[in-house]
């Protein structure tokens, strides 16, 4: 084999490896978790100075078009449904690659959940491995998130499972996905304009209920634990939170466990599912089922914690380069959603 | 028995598996340059052609020889 | 671990890349480390207990045949290698489990009930392999070889262990022992044609097995049209599955500079179902002639029936019974090879041995048809209607060989006729297994490869992929790409799909 032949090999090589990369990021399943992992793929370098992670909660509770109008912070979630806790830490090394966030805000609900059930939840575990850009990050991800070794290869090479979606290519928003870096309008964050009325259903909440602690499970509590010993060896700012949701008693109990568990390492925990009413927080406005905000009571959170993260953190702005039109533009579309909350609100029973 | 005598014989034996008159064999003659000579015929062309020299081929002999010249190299060993 | 698995794929480039690092004179042996690692990681450490008995005594046999001159001790050990070959070929094969009154749970069984339920990969190939090398020595075709080591490679090449071609060791020696300088030009048509094996097998085969299942399966919902839908996809599956399976396993070889026999020849462009199976598994049809039809036809019984019979019959129809009759034995065990079942037996044997005789006796009376309608008999029309009668009567020999049994497809095929008429038949979307743009994109695949091969067959002396190297750079890389984009987006794999298993895998 003489150069030429070896050279045109490699770059025969390379052209085939670029397809495949592309293809794999535009037959990805569509839907709001690529929309928003794309989205933050296309955000300026250094742009961002606050980052979420977490679950389904984060998208619906936190409006970043809002915040930014309101204190000039720009902020962009890195989050999925039913996000296992075990991907926090990766995807945080994950938001180092491209930004430098002076803050981390990592709602925590999913910590109350079973483990075992995450780590056999593929199809959640999925969501945050094949949303993420390819690179070594990604791997050790997999590593860490997915059991079976086995199967790690339909993981790495993703185009395993979704190559039948081969009609993305037809649509020019998936194509658009090739570099998986599309901006996204809302930066992530989802609105609704149903609403609940879940007020009569709330348990009576006794006094002592405040102080009352109820551990989750050792695995997760392990879990935990690694991640903020990982956070402080590092010198990671971070805000865990709570979002408002449904109240159940033994919920309260995890919650305040966990906020606890946090502050050993000296971290704050903003418990926002405890006292909701300390931001006026309506039960019979501001939820779209027991576990979401809407689009109201996405407005009451992000000014909840927009208020809590400029009376407790020094955000310097200046330092994060955003374009100002994509962040006004943000605002608008959120001013938009709010506004059809208000006049095509639509009533959900609760069963 | 002579080169030539050989081949008139062989002429013969193929006319007959054959049934074709006009067949003349030389020593390039190849299973390609008659229409019937397939892997069944070969088996009763080879059987025809013992008969007629009073020879028995070997398995090796009978599978090994690519065109008639061949042939007539074993025939005349085994004569 | 099937050979169009991620891991196999991981497991040939590794290889590959060891190959052509190490010496060329130890090439051979990496070759016996992969096949015994392939064998063990494809089943288990213990069924190669099953090819390692067989490489022995074949090889001791061999070994012994050429050592002495006594007739009747060659006859011996020939004897002795065939009948422990061939019993552990019929253990595995035609003797139910059941028969053992052993459980069909391997987890469950003790180690030798384990051992005894193992249905070894590849046995019917490797057995044959090593058969045809046992009967080239004692017919003196051939030499034995000294050492174990050399026949064991033989035995256990993979790839060829799941699915052929079968080998014959005089011819494959040279190629498979002696060491390979990478070859640019062999390592790529190799892996071209590994991936239109890929494309043939992913691409095409899937896609039909779709349809041939959803008709095969549940053929009372099917009528008419239907059901010769379902018919000629099962053909067409078993066909490109086959043959996929062989590119893929002689690319390989190829890459690696090894030379394998070729096992198809275009078979659907046969005029005669006598020719068709001279291009369809050609070496278990050479195989099968040099070592079963030729020695049945040299036996006492056989070299003095035409003269017995000529008396009777005339000597033309003498020589034909006798031809006939030896056919008959040789398709009965072709059928047999496929499986203790009659449905193979009558499928892929007897019934092909009654078309070809057919054929045979009809040939004078459709030879004057052709006159009567003054057409041309080499002419475009006298072939095409030949290919559409072979790719008919192969379609419903093939259709009775997928079946469960002969009745069954009997029944199906009854169904054509039937007085329900031929209405669509739409379930779930899908139009008999099938969405409607998975059958645009199977019929486009079907061209492309119907295309590929009327141009390999307008060019005999060399291959496609040698034409297409000869054009310019844009042009190749074009069709290269496409062709491997097309496999991955296109093709039939992955969680979600089933199990790219070889049909043929379980012979």
């Amino acid at each position: 084999m003489n150069k030429k032949q070896f050279f045109q090999g490699i770059i025969f090589l390379c052209i085939v490896f670029i397809l495949l990369s592309c293809s794999t990021y535009i037959v990805r399943t569509n839907g709001e978790v690529k929309d928003r992992f794309a989205g933050y793929y296309a955000e300026d370098k250094n742009s961002i100075d606050v980052i979420y992670v977490g679950a389904s909660p984060v998208g619906a509770s936190f409006s970043p078009g809002l915040l930014w109008h309101e204190t000039g912070i720009t902020s962009y979630p890195l989050s999925s449904n039913s996000q296992p806790t075990k991907s926090i830490k990766h995807l945080v090394k994950e938001a180092y690659g491209r930004q430098k966030p002076q803050l981390f805000v990592i709602e925590v609900r999913m910590f109350a959940e079973d483990l075992k059930e995450q780590e056999e939840d593929l199809a959640h575990i999925r969501e945050v491995t094949d949303n993420m850009r390819q690179s070594p990050n990604r791997i050790r991800t997999i590593n860490a998130l997915v059991n079976d070794k086995k199967e790690r290869y339909t993981y790495y090479f993703d185009i395993i499972k979704f190559h039948s979606n081969w009609q993305m290519f037809a649509d020019a928003n998936e194509l658009k996905k090739f570099n998986y870096a599309v901006k996204n309008t809302d930066k992530g964050a989802v609105f609704s304009n149903e609403y609940m009325e879940l007020s009569k259903g709330l348990p009576e909440i006794d006094p002592d209920m405040y102080d009352y602690m109820e551990a989750i499970s050792t695995e997760q509590e392990e879990v935990l634990r690694d991640l903020l010993s990982y956070l402080k060896q590092n010198n990671i700012p971070a805000l865990f939170v709570a979002t408002p949701q449904f109240i159940r008693a033994h919920y309260f109990g995890n919650m305040h466990y966990i906020g606890s568990v946090v502050n050993e390492y000296g971290y704050d925990f903003y418990d926002m599912y405890s006292r909701p009413e300390d931001y006026g927080f309506d039960f019979d406005r501001d939820l779209k089922d027991g576990s979401h905000t809407n689009t109201y009571g996405s407005y009451k959170c992000t000014l909840a914690i927009a208020d809590y993260i400029n009376s407790n953190y020094s955000i310097d702005t200046s330092l994060s380069n955003e374009s100002e039109s994509d962040w006004q533009e943000a605002y608008e579309s959120f001013v938009r959603a709010w506004e059809d909350a208000t006049n095509n609100a639509v009533y959900v029973d609760s069963y | 028995m002579t080169t030539e005598e050989i081949y008139e014989k062989l002429n013969e034996v193929f006319r007959d598996v054959f049934d074709d008159e006009d067949i003349e064999v030389n020593a390039e003659t190849t299973a390609d340059d008659i229409e019937d000579w397939d892997s069944l015929e070969h088996i009763n062309l080879v059987n025809a052609v013992e008969g007629e020299f009073g020879i028995k081929f070997t398995m090796a002999q009978l599978q090994g020889f690519k065109n008639v010249g061949e042939m007539v190299d074993i025939i005349k060993t085994l004569i | 671990m099937t050979i169009t698995s991620f891991y196999f794929l991981c497991f040939i480039c590794v290889g590959a890349l060891v190959y052509y690092i190490v010496p060329k004179r130890c090439q051979w042996m990496l070759l016996l480390a992969m096949s015994v690692a392939y064998y063990v990681l494809a089943q288990s450490a213990v069924a190669i207990v099953y090819p390692a008995v067989t490489i022995i005594t074949i090889y001791l046999c061999a070994l012994g045949i050429s050592k002495t001159d006594n007739k009747k001790k060659k006859k011996l050990l020939l004897y002795i290698g065939c009948i422990v070959s061939v019993a552990l070929l019929i253990l595995v094969k035609y003797i139910p489990r059941s028969l053992f009154g052993l459980s069909e749970d391997v987890a469950q069984s003790g180690a030798f009930s384990a051992f005894m339920i193992i249905v070894p990969i590849g046995i019917s190939f490797y057995t044959f392999s090593l058969l045809g090398y046992l009967f080239d020595v004692y017919y003196e075709m051939g030499e034995a070889d000294t050492n174990i080591a050399h026949i064991a490679t033989f035995g256990l090449l993979f790839p060829n262990m799941t699915s052929g071609p079968i080998m014959r060791y005089t011819d494959i020696k040279g190629t498979l022992f002696e060491g390979h300088k990478f070859s640019y030009e062999n390592f790529t048509r190799g892996c071209q044609r590994i991936l239109w094996g890929f494309f043939e097998k992913l691409v095409l085969a899937e896609r039909f097995a779709r349809v041939a299942n959803e008709i095969f399966d549940s053929y009372d919902n099917y009528n008419g049209l239907y059901i010769i839908l379902g018919m000629c996809a099962f053909t067409l599956q078993l066909y490109t599955d086959f043959t996929g399976c062989m590119d893929i396993v002689i690319g390989i070889a190829e890459a690696l500079g090894i030379k394998m026999p070729e096992n198809f020849k275009r078979p659907f462009m046969s005029l005669t179902i006598q020719e068709f199976w001279q291009r369809w598994h050609i070496t278990l049809g050479t195989w099968l002639k040099n070592y079963l039809f030729y020695p049945l036809l040299r036996t006492e019984f056989f070299m003095k029936l035409p003269k017995t019979l000529k008396e009777k019959v005339g000597k033309k129809a003498a020589k034909r019974i006798t031809t006939y009759l030896a056919m008959l034995i040789l398709w009965t065990v072709i059928g047999t090879w496929h499986g203790g079942a009659w449905h193979y037996i009558i499928g892929v044997g007897i019934l092909q041995w009654l078309f070809i005789v057919l054929e045979e006796m009809m040939e004078p009376a459709g030879d004057r048809l052709v006159d009567l309608l003054k057409l041309k008999k080499d002419g475009a029309l006298v072939r095409t209607l030949g290919r559409i009668k072979v790719f008919i009567l192969m379609t419903v020999a093939f259709a009775m060989f997928r079946s469960l049994t002969v009745m069954d497809s009997l029944k199906m095929m009854g169904r054509i006729f039937s007085k329900e008429g031929w209405k669509p038949v739409i379930c779930e979307g899908l139009l008999a297994g099938l969405e409607w743009y998975e059958w645009v994109l199977m019929l486009v695949a079907l061209m492309i490869f119907i295309t590929v091969q009327v141009i390999a067959d307008k060019n005999e002396g060399t291959t496609v992929r040698a034409l297409i190297g000869k054009r310019a750079l844009p042009v190749r890389w074009i069709i290269w790409i496409g062709l491997i984009m097309w496999v991955v987006l296109l093709g039939f794999y992955g969680p979600g799909f089933s199990a790219a298993e070889f049909i043929y895998q379980g012979f």
